[in-house]
């Protein structure tokens, strides 16, 4: 029986990129397997990157009631938006809610077309974040290893500041790490030692680093407990850890999964 | 097929603000305000339900009104109608017709949602509906997405001050039947910041 472990990227994919050939691909993707299996630690991620970033537009478009004006602030926390892209960015995203070319320019209770998009854009994305939050468990067979640290709590906007609250986004650091004591279990440390080893110890990349240094922690002081901030931190390992031996992982992001997943005898693999 | 021109209905003059605030959470939007008073006709000291008034009663379109809300109930008037017609013609296999009568029904969208003073709740089915008229790039719609289109327009008509949760719930019965209701280009957006992250 074939069996997908579904990551973080798949659910991205399948619930926040409505109409793109992304989301028909992890969706078709999906469907290969007999049975597909998602993580909480999945969801755990989903709000805390995707869904945070979209609320984070959706509260760009609250604040600057202006499609120009949030498009500048995209530009200014990606430095790879390029000048000539930010411009025809605000053209495509004004013509994309355009029903009729020759629509004429009626602002109605907008102070311009600007405003009036940029509303447009606000009330698709409040819709989006909600109602992709509600498709998350039906999108696979199975939601599993649910997390007694984390509370799932659904996204929701604040009556007042018109703002999206994703609290808690994090696990909560009351409570012990639910995955810990499966990682500093004795019989899994010769997997840890095999993950570590898969990461180059060359490499200059801040998750690379991080991710290092938790299994090392792992390795040689498993008495230690582990952080929130240091689970998260493990984050690709995690799922190369957890995937169960009969599954495979669903990922877009394949170079990072397989050799964490190719390391300890699992697989990894892309829509 | 007859080639009886179809009757575009009027368009509505809507009442241009004066202020600033326009359309970022408005008074409409909070759950209850106007409904309450839609609400206090149900009983008086009893436990019985008065008559329910119907809302072109409760709202009389006078004539040169410019509330949103009279606005409003006209062009979805106009757009139930044209969906009506659009469903007895699909019904009969007269694709063209039906079109015809559907497209009279998306030109009202850009209207209808400058009436989204009305609430959140109106506005995120109107947007739907609009973002899904332009995902079909001019193909019909089916008589089932013409059928949930037309229902939920008639419930949106009988309340039209519907809480924002309670308008979710009518998209995604658009999506049920296979309408994108989604702006064509969202996805693209998250891709750039996913980029920013990306180089962290």
């Amino acid at each position: 029986m074939s069996k997908a472990y579904v990551e973080t990227t798949i659910l991205t994919d399948a619930l926040l990129k409505p109409g793109s050939p992304k989301q028909s691909r992890a969706q078709a993707a999906l469907a290969r397997y007999q049975e597909t299996l998602l993580p909480v630690y999945s969801i755990k991620e989903w709000k805390a990157g995707p869904i945070g970033h979209f609320a984070w537009l959706h509260d760009k478009f609250v604040q600057t009631r202006s499609l120009a004006d949030t498009v500048q602030a995209i530009s200014s926390v990606n430095p790879y938006f390029r000048p000539g892209r930010k411009s025809t960015a605000v053209e495509a995203l004004a013509a994309a809610t355009q029903l009729d070319a020759a629509e004429p320019d009626q602002p109605g209770d907008y102070s311009s077309r600007d405003a009036e998009n940029a509303d447009r854009y606000r009330l698709a994305l409040a819709k989006l974040i909600l109602l992709s939050w509600k498709k998350r468990r039906k999108l696979t067979h199975k939601t599993i290893q649910e997390l007694d640290c984390y509370t799932e709590a659904a996204p929701r906007i604040d009556r007042r500041s018109g703002f999206f609250d994703l609290s808690p986004r994090y696990c909560s650091r009351e409570v012990r790490c639910s995955l810990e004591k499966e990682l500093r279990a004795r019989q899994s440390r010769d997997i840890l030692i095999a993950l570590r080893d898969s990461i180059p110890e060359s490499s200059s990349r801040t998750e690379d680093r991080n991710r290092r240094s938790v299994l090392k922690q792992l390795i040689h002081q498993p008495q230690k407990h582990l952080t929130e901030e240091e689970c998260r931190w493990l984050g690709d390992a995690s799922f190369a850890f957890f995937c169960p031996r009969d599954a495979v992982i669903l990922t877009t992001n394949i170079r990072d999964h397989k050799p964490l997943a190719e390391a300890i005898g699992k697989q990894a693999e892309q829509p | 097929m007859t080639d009886t021109p179809i009757e575009t209905p009027r368009k509505p003059s809507v009442r241009q603000l004066s202020g600033p605030e326009t359309v970022f959470r408005l008074p409409g939007t909070q759950p209850g305000s106007t409904l309450i008073a839609a609400r206090e006709s149900r009983s008086s000291g009893s436990l019985a339900l008065a008559p329910v008034i119907e809302i072109d009663k409760l709202y009389p379109a006078a004539q040169g009104s410019r509330s949103h809300l009279v606005t409003a109930l006209g062009l979805l008037a106009d757009g139930i109608d044209f969906l009506a017609q659009a469903r007895i013609a699909a019904q009969k296999g007269r694709l063209i017709e039906s079109d015809r009568y559907t497209q009279r029904f998306q030109a009202t969208l850009p209207s209808l949602f400058r009436c989204r003073k009305i609430g959140d709740g109106f506005a995120v089915v109107i947007n739907a509906l609009h973002f899904a008229s332009i995902n079909m790039h001019g193909k019909p719609l089916n008589l089932d997405q013409i059928t949930t289109s037309w229902r939920i327009l008639k419930e949106l008509r009988n309340g039209p001050f519907v809480e924002f949760e309670q308008g979710l719930e009518y998209v995604e019965q658009l999506e049920g039947c296979g309408l994108e209701v989604d702006p064509p280009i969202v996805s693209e957006l998250l891709e750039d910041l996913e980029h920013e992250q990306s180089l962290r």
